[in-house]
């Protein structure tokens, strides 16, 4: 079942997209936030609706998860990435092939430029590809979910 | 042609315009067909990409989202497939949606009855540019998994998803319903051969009392002045023709034409196996495999008078 997010995930989730993405929240303005009712705390951005929520199964597109930290979710940042304006990293056209197999990925120092130790979006070229949590090390450790992973055969 | 085409074939003798064309386009390997999804990119880059990779497209010419591509497997391991940029599906099975095109970008509500795995939610979704608000439904629970797992690939926004038998579904009325009924897939042999072979009237008559059901309750859950899209994969008018006559028969309705431009369509048949159909579903579309080189399909549209 569709819950409306409580206010205070709510502020949570949209000051996090924010700060640490530069990401216009007004830009969700449309839409309503939900949370599910699992212990995952998946925030999903759905349509504002007069359909009784009590009887949805689920619905929208999952934009983060509100446990003890949040984490932005793949389809958030392949939906709105164009809007994301920093914590980057591009990645390589042989660095996009493992990255869209759910492999980790080391950087080169020029790749990490300004993004800082956490949540990054993965890009390549113009393309928004993901989520990824960069590590010490320059580290991308891969966070596309298994279901979504596919071997890219041209590119 | 070998007898065992015929013999699935041979029943639409009267009612199909070139018969030989028929036949040979039910052996036809299907073409690879897939829609930008303009939610997340534009067709230019799209198109762009996929010609950089050295892809021959060719673009539907009633649909501008709608491409063919040379290579049984060219899309399967793209970027694109990826990213959800593309929707990877067989052309006929895109119409009902653009058939309401219009009716879909007033709407506010919208019911897709029978919505698993996505393909028309996704796309109406497209065409609404994520406004308004779409009920995903499926009874099957299985199912439901697929379909919601499509909808976050394609960033379908404006959509909410329900698990109910159509005719428990919570008292509700939409603008637009769209229902793409279960139905034995006879319009599909190309892709799916062996139905030549297994393909049964029985079958095809049983899934007609089940579609009979669905039409009668999905008009009922329509705003006045609301569409229903009706379409089924089948070329069985048993499954549609027969089932939109049944909706007329026992509700205040009316066909409204359907009509894609640079699409060709075949009107409904009126008379099938000594039936007579209510002179409204010439106002149906049928479509041929051989006429677009699409699989066979079925759309209709319904109003309330």
């Amino acid at each position: 079942m569709l819950n409306l997010c409580p206010e205070g995930i709510r502020r949570r989730v949209l000051g996090y997209l924010s700060e640490r993405f530069g990401f216009d929240v007004a830009l969700l303005d449309p839409w309503e936030l939900y949370l599910s009712e699992s212990a995952r705390q998946k925030v999903f951005l759905g349509p504002k609706t007069v359909f009784p929520l009590d009887r949805t199964d689920t619905g929208g597109v999952l934009i983060a998860r509100a446990g003890d930290t949040i984490k932005p979710a793949t389809s958030f940042f392949q939906m709105f990435g164009r809007h994301v304006v920093r914590n980057i990293v591009h990645l390589q056209k042989d660095q996009v092939v493992v990255y869209c197999a759910g492999g980790d990925i080391t950087l080169a120092p020029d790749q990490i430029g300004e993004a800082k130790l956490g949540f990054v979006m993965v890009a390549w070229e113009e393309r928004p590809l993901g989520c990824g949590l960069l590590r010490e090390g320059g580290v991308i450790e891969n966070q596309v979910p298994k279901a979504n992973r596919i071997r890219l055969e041209r590119l | 042609m070998t007898d065992r085409v015929d013999s699935f074939a041979c029943r639409y003798r009267e009612i199909v315009d070139d018969y030989d064309a028929f036949t040979a386009a039910l052996v036809r390997p299907p073409r690879n067909t897939f829609r930008v999804n303009t939610i997340k990119a534009t067709i230019e880059e799209t198109v762009e990409h996929f010609q950089s990779m050295g892809l021959s497209l060719t673009a539907l010419p009633w649909y501008p989202e709608g491409f063919a591509v040379d290579g049984a497997d060219a899309l399967s391991a793209t970027i694109e497939r990826f990213l959800g940029t593309i929707y990877i599906g067989e052309a006929a099975s895109m119409i009902p949606p653009l058939v309401i095109a219009e009716e879909l970008r007033a709407a506010q509500v919208v019911l897709d009855a029978c919505a698993a795995p996505g393909s028309k939610t996704t796309q109406a979704a497209a065409i609404m540019h994520n406004r308004g608000t779409i009920v995903a439904n499926d009874r099957s629970y299985g199912r439901i998994r697929a379909l919601q797992f499509n909808v976050h690939k394609f960033g379908a926004i404006n959509t909410i998803i329900t698990n109910y038998e159509l005719h428990r579904f919570p008292r509700s009325t939409f603008d637009v319903i769209m229902l793409d009924a279960p139905c034995s897939s006879s319009g599909t042999v190309r892709k799916s051969p062996k139905l030549i072979d297994s393909w049964k009237l029985d079958v095809s008559l049983g899934y007609a009392e089940r579609q009979m059901d669905l039409i009668l309750r999905s008009f009922d859950m329509l705003n006045p002045g609301g569409t229903l899209v009706y379409s089924t994969c089948s070329i069985a008018p048993e499954e549609n023709e027969g089932v939109v006559d049944y909706l007329l028969r026992n509700r205040s309705a009316r066909v409204v034409p359907v009509a894609l431009e640079e699409f060709r369509f075949s009107p409904g048949v009126t008379q099938w196996n000594g039936r007579e159909f209510s002179p409204e579903v010439v106002h149906c579309g049928r479509v041929w495999p051989h006429h677009n080189d699409t699989d066979g399909f079925f759309v209709a549209k319904v109003s309330p008078c």
